[in-house]
């Protein structure tokens, strides 16, 4: 600062001069402060203080504005939580005597309102009649304000401000170096075309310090995969693949970036980011299964190609419509799932989903390798007290017992068998996988024969350091069933209450996609992602090659990139060269009729839940030519989330896409954000911006 | 099963505060979930609190109770020392904090791309040290120095040094300079060099 300034300031230092310059510039000032330093900015010689002021003003605009382009961020679950909580409050409800004091009444109750609250913050999908029916019990049994109220969400601890143990899972510290798939590994395409569906395990996210996080992190793996490549059209006229609403990959970086680093590249799988997302596709007229629908516009990290977005959408089930459900949950309870991110977890996601049940489902749980045993009988849905108290009083470790698990679990199912219904046995574990059957090949053969006989298995993954992905979603697989990872309360939710309907009814099995492309309108095409997931295009017709599952509800996203017939240059519309050696194809085809405009036709090809054969279906896509900025909203998103896969992954096919790029057009492409998903995907392309800022060059 | 009208004023700040305490929560914990258990947890707090008692410092009351409950989570998982670490003291403006940066050598992309200011600061922002991001971020909520210094604990001259360090580093980076003078115009100083204009001859 220069020396005139000092006279106004006194005795101030260089920082705090100027930090009061900068709170001036804030706004942060009044009285004898403020006019001190407008008295001082006044001054003639006082270039740099007012270079401060006005510096600063502009950098905290800034920041400001960008703060306010962010997107508002609701859940409704906080709004329907504090309602509860209000109403849970006798105070609020209930009409009370004119004379007796509000206050006095009220802080009576408030320890126990305290204990409801801490209670709610995780079931808070209980819904708010069984809430009411809790009050009830509560003001019966426990009438003093010291009571111990029942717990409805056994995560919980059981006081009013309960210990931060229960999401708090130590943030990974992966080291790239170890986690990256070393060379040796074989690749995943070394089994051939066929997906050789080599999993991933989920980073480690306990201190690295911790023995068994070094363990954990010496058995993670990402399989190497080279990316797909531009295929030309004149040869490979065929695109096939099964589809994946597998999401892992996404939540695995996730977990990389909140911990302050950037992902290794073979963690990062395209379609699995693309098919994190939820897009709101159109639904399915009558009862077809599907609803396919194909959008093209301009790839935006490379001028004159195109992208095409190809959208799948489940038909919808509605919750209340749905067909009565008779799950059995198989829950380890060993000693290694006493952590917050598993049967506390567990519990948790089961909480929220007995909130969906209606008297027509059954529930009945049995556990396996620790206190074993049928924990609950085949209850009625609408028994929620009963199923919760027996969620509540599931308790990790103690001796292992004989344990009959999955048969004990299949039986329970037998029992109530609902015909025409979704009949699932729900494995819940962290990947000791010891259910009362040693042999794998019998467990396999089990689970294969309750799948004919129509009980289907779905596995959740919890926790890490011991998840045996490969071998639980090969279990998932044998069973017909969904195989996910809940990583989190979100992730339960998402996987339990939000695609209640998708992770146990199966609307479809072995879905397939082969996209063919017209050689007169495109020269070559590269499919983003799914490249473990490809198909020779001969096993497209053959219904004995299994293929992905897709649940009521779900959606599945690919996109093409595509390099339109005669060069570089857009094609849609552009009338055929005359000179070109194209041209007596495109004439060719042309004569043909109106299929010659069509850039592609997408085949699809799937069996009913209960079919043994394929049914086929087609829906060619003429490009109208639409700029990327006239693009829905959706296929927006989607091509933001597939460029920032590809910067992770440092491919060779970003072209222009920059991570700035990404975020402006995912921000414009936000829609309803129904969760808060998309705006969380804002913050990671942040951070991973800030991160790489941060790497040396 | 509505609230009553005397509950109207808990309703009117998960309405009002709900947006601004996820987005401060999150950039605290860097976890979405974590994050709306946090806010979720202030608001279940606050149906507990005589609506008196937090007569015009609601904010600041929210504010406080989400970041303790966040350091709770912090330090659980082992990473409180961030947002706790005390600022150290060394007060030169002008070299340290763009030395805290990154970029100094103008990430070619960064500096072709040179978008807009906005993105630009708030990138940096990310990159602060945590006391300093965390002021700033508050300060971007519609929070005052005086209400920073009661969610943090810390001294209003405190937070005052804190806002001013952060902003002072930003500042300094050079692609915000750059930024910066193209606001002003051609006419005014020249803008990427490490020398900001000194007081008139």
């Amino acid at each position: 600062m220069t020396r005139d300034t000092t006279n106004a300031f006194g005795s101030l230092d260089g920082e705090e001069r100027d930090a009061l310059l900068s709170a001036y510039a804030l706004g942060e000032l009044e009285g004898a402060e403020r006019d001190a330093v407008e008295q001082l900015l006044a001054d003639p010689a006082a270039t740099d203080a007012r270079q401060l002021v006005a510096e600063t003003r502009a950098v905290a605009a800034a920041l400001r504005q960008a703060r306010a382009g962010e997107p508002p961020t609701r859940s409704a679950d906080l709004r329907r939580a504090v309602v509860a909580a209000l109403t849970t409050t006798p105070g609020a409800s209930a009409p009370r005597p004119a004379s007796r004091p509000a206050r006095g009444r009220l802080s009576g109750w408030l320890p126990l309102a305290g204990a409801l609250a801490a209670t709610l913050l995780v079931a808070v999908t209980l819904s708010q009649t069984a809430m009411y029916r809790e009050v009830a019990h509560l003001s019966k049994n426990a009438p003093r304000a010291e009571a111990r109220p029942p717990v409805l969400s056994p995560a919980m601890p059981r006081n009013a401000v309960p210990a931060p143990e229960r999401f708090v899972v130590p943030e990974p510290a992966p080291t790239m170096g170890r986690a990256v798939g070393n060379a040796n590994k074989p690749s995943a395409e070394a089994g051939g075309l066929h997906a050789d569906r080599v999993r991933r395990l989920a980073p480690p996210r306990g201190p690295i310090d911790r023995p068994e996080a070094a363990e954990w992190e010496s058995r993670d793996r990402y399989a190497r995969f080279d990316e797909n490549r531009f295929l030309a059209v004149a040869d490979r006229p065929l695109s096939t693949f099964s589809i994946d609403v597998d999401t892992a990959s996404y939540a695995v970086v996730r977990r990389f970036l909140a911990a302050g680093r950037l992902p290794p590249a073979d963690a990062v799988r395209i379609e699995e980011f693309v098919n994190y997302f939820r897009y709101s596709y159109p639904q399915p007229a009558g009862n077809e299964p599907f609803a396919v629908s194909l959008e093209a516009a301009d790839c935006p990290w490379h001028s004159g190609h195109r992208l095409v977005r190809i959208g799948i959408a489940g038909r919808e089930i509605d919750r209340r419509e749905r067909p009565a459900g008779n799950l059995v949950f198989l829950i380890d309870v060993s000693g290694s799932m006493n952590q917050p991110d598993k049967l506390p977890l567990v519990k948790q996601a089961l909480a929220m989903l007995v909130e969906q049940l209606t008297e027509n489902d059954r529930v009945a749980i049995v556990t396996y390798a620790g206190d074993a045993g049928l924990k609950l009988p085949p209850t009625s849905g609408d028994e929620k007290r009963t199923i919760l108290d027996a969620i509540d009083g599931l308790v990790a470790g103690g001796s292992t017992h004989g344990s009959a698990g999955i048969t004990l679990a299949y039986e329970q199912a037998r029992e109530e068998f609902i015909s025409g219904g979704a009949n699932r046995v729900i494995l819940c574990t962290d990947g000791d996988l010891n259910v009362g059957i040693t042999s794998d090949t019998a467990l396999v053969e089990l689970i294969k024969e309750k799948a004919r006989e129509g009980t289907f298995l779905t596995v959740l993954g919890f926790g890490q350091g011991n998840l045996q992905d490969e071998k639980m979603e090969k279990l998932a697989d044998n069973g017909n069933g969904v195989y996910a990872y809940v990583d989190g309360a979100r992730e339960a939710r998402k996987v339990l209450v939000e695609q209640l309907t998708g992770s146990t009814i199966t609307i479809a099995k072995d879905v397939k996609i082969q996209v063919e492309f017209n050689p007169a309108q495109v020269t070559s095409y590269r499919l983003l992602g799914y490249e473990n997931r490809r198909l020779a295009d001969a096993d497209f017709r053959d219904d004995t090659k299994d293929a992905g599952e897709i649940g009521a509800g779900h959606t599945v996203t690919a996109l093409y990139e595509i390099v339109p017939a005669g060069g570089d240059a857009p094609a849609a519309g552009a009338e055929p060269l005359k000179y070109q050696a194209e041209q007596p194809r495109a004439a060719e085809s042309a004569a043909q009729g109106p299929a010659s405009r069509e850039l592609l036709t997408v085949k699809l090809r799937f069996k009913q839940p209960e079919g043994t054969e394929s049914v086929l279906r087609e829906f060619p896509l003429a490009d109208q030519g639409g700029r990327f900025a006239e693009a829905s909203a959706d296929t927006r998103f989607a091509a933001a989330v597939a460029a920032f896969g590809m910067i992770l992954r440092a491919s060779e096919s970003k072209g222009e896409a920059t991570l700035p790029m990404v975020a402006d057009i995912a921000s414009a492409a936000l829609g309803a954000d129904e969760g808060g998903y998309r705006a969380e995907f804002l913050d990671l392309v942040r951070k991973a911006e800030s991160l790489r800022a941060r790497e040396p060059r | 099963m509505t609230a009553t009208a005397a509950h109207g004023w808990v309703l009117e700040a998960v309405d009002r505060y709900e947006a601004p305490l996820l987005r401060y929560a999150r950039r605290l914990l860097d976890d979405c979930d974590l994050a709306a258990d946090t806010v979720q947890h202030a608001f279940l707090k606050l149906c507990e609190e005589p609506q008196e008692r937090l007569e015009g410092r609601v904010a600041q009351w929210l504010f406080r109770v989400c970041r303790n409950r966040a350091v709770d989570q912090l330090r659980h998982a082992g990473r409180e020392r961030s947002l706790l670490d005390a600022e150290s003291p060394a007060p030169d403006p002008a070299a340290r904090p763009a030395a805290a940066l990154p970029g100094r050598e103008a990430d070619p992309a960064v500096a072709v791309e040179r978008a807009d200011l906005a993105r630009h600061v708030s990138t940096l922002l990310a990159c602060l040290p945590a006391p300093q991001r965390e002021t700033l971020d508050l300060w971007c909520e519609g929070l005052s120095h005086k209400q920073i210094a009661e969610i943090t604990g810390r001294t209003e001259g405190h937070v005052r040094v804190l806002a001013h360090r952060g902003l002072s580093a930003l500042r300094a980076h050079p692609t915000v300079q750059a930024l910066l003078s193209e606001h002003r115009g051609p006419s005014a100083a020249p803008a990427t060099t490490d020398q900001p204009e000194r007081g008139m001859p």
